[in-house]
Parts: structure tokens; C-alpha cells; sequence
């Protein structure tokens, strides 16, 4: 099991690493700043297509494998043993798919396709 | 060992803190989720605060992931392996190259 | 000119008499620019106490004996220069993450069961006849392992590794770096026997990229790197089961 979850961790960690700064930058902080005029999160007629929805998800929920796998080590250092047991890898990558599934829900419940 | 071990050096320090990267980063998706299904921006100051506090650690995150790849990746070209250096060098291409494109996006398809 | 002179703090600690560890002072002369630590508690037991213990060897950085804490980083004594602590004084202590037997000796039995239980030597389906005479082996082919077979077994890594300090069931860097050092050796076929320990859960996947067992590994071995390089050759394999067979 800990090779897979190393694998997402490693490909959550890619993702955050690449995609997540410029979206920080624009979306986070000129955008609502009002200093570029930047792609909003509810931007309705963006989000209706397939592909950005696709991106979206893979934005959102691929790197939450990457978060719960170094929390739950995070956790280990800072002293909790308990943290390597199954009970809480199933916490912590149970609440990646479950923000996956909740992604999934959002993006497909938020302005549907339309075929 | 004692619980506060990473305190005690500068590298176990910033180690601890790249680890602890992820959550101000999970936050910060979550927040971004919220916003894309609530038809209005809620509170965008608070929303840009928030985000000025979480870009130097994805920043962080971002130069200490890249740069380790070099690490990690390993392969050969016509039998000479390719140097990590390369490989970092490449990865930060990357991560400014796709910036670049995305930032275009974002602001190209503003309405 | 005044003899210069360097104090040394050392840890003492008799496990009939003591109930806990404690920190010596001597003060020894500095007589020479290219004295080592190794130097200095060599002149302690020589001339000034007798009783003090620790394990020592070859004095120039081969043997992997002489490793302790110094000023809290794991360091081979006879690789550490007086002259580069000189005023200040120097404390040195048994090697972190280990069960001290007396004074500066560590007990380091864990280690040894570790490293046997990678299985260090060339692994054979079958031995090659004498007639077929030896292995061949490319310098590429021995620069793919090379770098990983420079360990001298000094356990400054697992001193340094702070997942090992809350985790002594993990395998560590040097068994894993020595590993490697097999797996990727053109000669060896013993790869799918060194699998378990690897893959355990005590294996690779325990290791978080802390990197100050590279750090501190006196002869670059780098076996962070060896790590996470397992890391990623055992879950390809998984992936793609058919290439990237390293």
C-alpha cells in the first residue's frame, strides 16, 4: 500500500509544485486585489467546459495525496507513532478521495455540462 | 529523542517546516473549491490576505520539491546518465514555462 | 609563545557505577595544527585518564569506527580538526540513536542486523562456471553502483536520521544505500531477495527526505538519494511491469 501511496504523493507534490504558486499569485491575491483582471472561481461559462473541469480536478484534489501523505509523517515526527498505524492512513487518504469525491460533485453540480 | 528534536538544528527546522507546507496549501484549495461553487467571491480581502500568507510557503514548497528531483530522477541518454543538475534545471523550466501559459489563461480568458 | 591548550568535554558514563550519563572536562595541549579529535582523546587516555572508552581504528577515515557526536553533529573523530573548534571547547558524545554501552562505545547491534538483512553481497540464480572465467564488468557498469559502494558502515547516518531517533525499526539509510549498491550491480541477480526488507513498511516508505544522513555521511554516498531512487525504481516497477526493470 505505501508504494501507491507514495506514488500519488509524489504526483500531488508535481502538481502543487508546478500549478499551485501562479494560481496563489492571480487568483489569490491581484485578482481579488483588483490590480489584473483575472480568471474568477465562479466564473460560470469557464466552468461549464469539460476540459477546465478536468483541470480543476486535478488542480484541486491530486495534490490532497500529497498533503495527507506529509501530514500524517508530520505527525510521526512531532511524536504521535499512532500516526503510521492503518486506522489513520485511512483517515488521512480517506479524506484525499473524499476530497476528490467532493471535487468531483463541485465541479460536476456547478454550472453542468451541457451536451 | 526529544519531541522538540527539530527545533534543535536548522536543517531538521526548515524541514519540518516544508513538511508543514501542505496545510496552509490545503486550506488555500479549499477556500478556491468554496469559491467555485458560491456565485459570489466571498470576501475578497479576507481572501487575499489569506493568499499572501500561503504563496512564500507554496513558494517554498515549489523550490524545495523541484530542486529535489533532481535527486530522485535518474536516467540515461545514449548510456551517459544525465547530470541532476539537468534534471532540476528542467523541472524549474517547467514550473516557470507552465506559469507562464496558465497566468496567460487566467488573465486572456477574463471577463 | 604559549602552549595553546583545548578542552574537551567528554561523555562518561559507567553503567555499574553511573546512574546516568555525565560530561567530563579535560584540558589537553593543542600542540600541532593538524590534530584531530581522535588525537585528543587518544592524549586523554594516554596521559591523563586511563578509564575513558571508545572505539577507534585506522585514524584516516576508512575504517568507520570512530564515529561520535561532536558539538551535536555525528562526525568521524579523526575526520574533525581541533583547529576548526579551537577556542571554544569540545563535546563529544556516543553517537545519537543508539544504546550507549560506556562512555563514548555504542552498542551497534541493530545496525549489524540491519545490514545483513539487505543481504550486502553478489546474489546468484546460478554461479558462473570457473571455466567461463570472471565477470565482466564496464567502468559505466560499475559507475552506475559506484558512488553507493563507498560506505564504510560508520553509522553517522542513523545517528543523524531523525526518523531512526523516533523509529528504531527502520531499515535506514546505509542498509538501503547498500541495497542499492547490489541491486544495481551488473553481476548481482539477487534483487527480488532483497525485495521484502526493502518494500516493508519499515523499508524505504518510512523515510520522509529529512537528507541529514547525506549530509553528514563522510564519504559521499548520498544515501537520500539511494533512498528515494528506490523509491521510485520499486513503485516504476509496479507501474509498468514490463520496462524500467533498473
Amino acid at each position: 500500500m505505501h508504494l501507491y501511496w507514495w506514488f500519488l504523493f509524489a504526483q500531488g507534490g508535481v502538481i502543487a509544485a508546478i500549478l499551485l504558486p501562479v494560481h496563489i499569485l492571480f487568483q489569490g491575491i491581484l485578482g481579488p486585489l483588483g490590480i489584473v483582471n483575472v480568471v474568477r472561481p465562479d466564473d460560470v461559462s469557464l466552468l461549464a467546459s469539460p476540459i477546465v473541469k478536468l483541470y480543476l480536478l486535478v488542480l484541486i484534489a491530486v495534490p490532497f495525496f500529497h498533503f495527507a501523505h506529509r501530514l500524517r509523517y508530520l505527525l510521526v515526527d512531532l511524536g504521535i507513532p499512532a500516526a503510521r498505524s492503518v486506522p489513520a492512513q485511512v483517515v488521512f487518504y480517506g479524506g484525499a478521495i473524499a476530497v476528490t469525491l467532493l471535487t468531483i460533485y463541485v465541479l460536476l453540480t456547478t454550472a453542468p455540462i451541457t451536451f | 529523542m526529544p519531541p522538540n528534536w527539530w527545533t534543535r538544528q536548522r536543517h531538521y527546522f526548515l524541514y519540518t517546516v516544508r513538511e508543514f507546507t501542505s496545510v496552509p496549501l490545503a486550506i488555500w484549495l479549499l477556500w478556491l473549491l468554496y469559491d467555485i461553487r458560491e456565485t459570489r467571491l466571498v470576501q475578497p480581502a479576507a481572501f487575499a490576505i489569506f493568499s499572501i500568507v500561503c504563496l512564500p510557503f507554496a513558494l517554498y514548497h515549489s523550490w524545495t520539491f523541484l530542486s529535489l528531483a533532481g535527486s530522485i530522477i535518474h536516467f540515461k541518454v545514449l548510456d551517459r546518465p544525465v547530470s541532476a543538475r539537468l534534471i532540476v534545471a528542467s523541472q524549474f523550466a517547467l514550473w516557470i514555462g507552465a506559469s507562464v501559459v496558465i497566468a496567460l489563461l487566467l488573465v486572456g480568458l477574463a471577463r | 609563545m604559549p602552549d595553546k591548550r583545548i578542552t574537551i568535554r567528554a561523555t562518561r558514563y559507567d553503567p555499574e557505577k553511573d546512574q546516568a550519563p555525565r560530561l567530563q572536562s579535560y584540558d589537553i595541549p593543542f600542540y600541532d595544527d593538524s590534530m584531530v579529535v581522535l588525537d585528543a582523546l587518544n592524549h586523554i587516555k594516554s596521559h591523563v585518564d586511563g578509564s575513558l572508552s571508545y572505539r577507534w581504528s585506522c585514524r584516516m577515515g576508512i575504517c568507520g569506527s570512530c564515529g561520535m557526536m561532536v558539538n551535536g553533529t555525528p562526525k568521524l573523530t579523526c575526520n574533525a580538526f581541533l583547529r576548526d573548534y579551537w577556542p571554544r571547547s569540545i563535546t563529544v558524545q556516543p553517537l545519537n540513536n543508539f544504546p550507549v554501552i560506556r562512555d563514548l562505545v555504542i552498542d551497534m547491534e541493530d545496525f549489524m542486523h540491519k545490514l545483513k538483512s539487505v543481504k550486502p553481497w553478489i546474489i546468484r540464480k546460478q554461479e558462473l562456471p570457473l571455466g567461463a572465467g570472471e565477470h565482466h564488468q564496464t567502468n559505466e557498469q560499475i559507475d552506475d553502483f559506484r558512488q553507493f559502494s563507498e560506505c564504510i558502515n560508520c553509522m553517522l547516518c542513523y545517528a543523524a536520521c531523525p526518523v531512526y531517533g523516533l523509529n528504531n525499526e527502520f531499515l535506514g539509510p546505509a542498509a538501503t544505500a547498500l541495497a542499492r549498491r547490489y541491486n544495481l550491480d551488473s553481476r548481482d541477480q539477487g534483487l527480488k531477495e532483497r525485495q521484502p526488507i526493502i518494500g516493508d513498511a519499515e523499508g524505504i516508505w518510512e523515510c520522509s527526505f529529512v537528507g541529514e544522513c547525506s549530509v553528514v555521511c563522510p564519504k559521499g554516498v548520498d544515501p537520500a538519494k539511494a533512498i528515494q531512487q528506490t523509491k521510485l525504481d520499486t513503485t516504476m516497477r509496479f507501474v509498468l511491469p514490463y520496462g524500467n526493470r533498473d
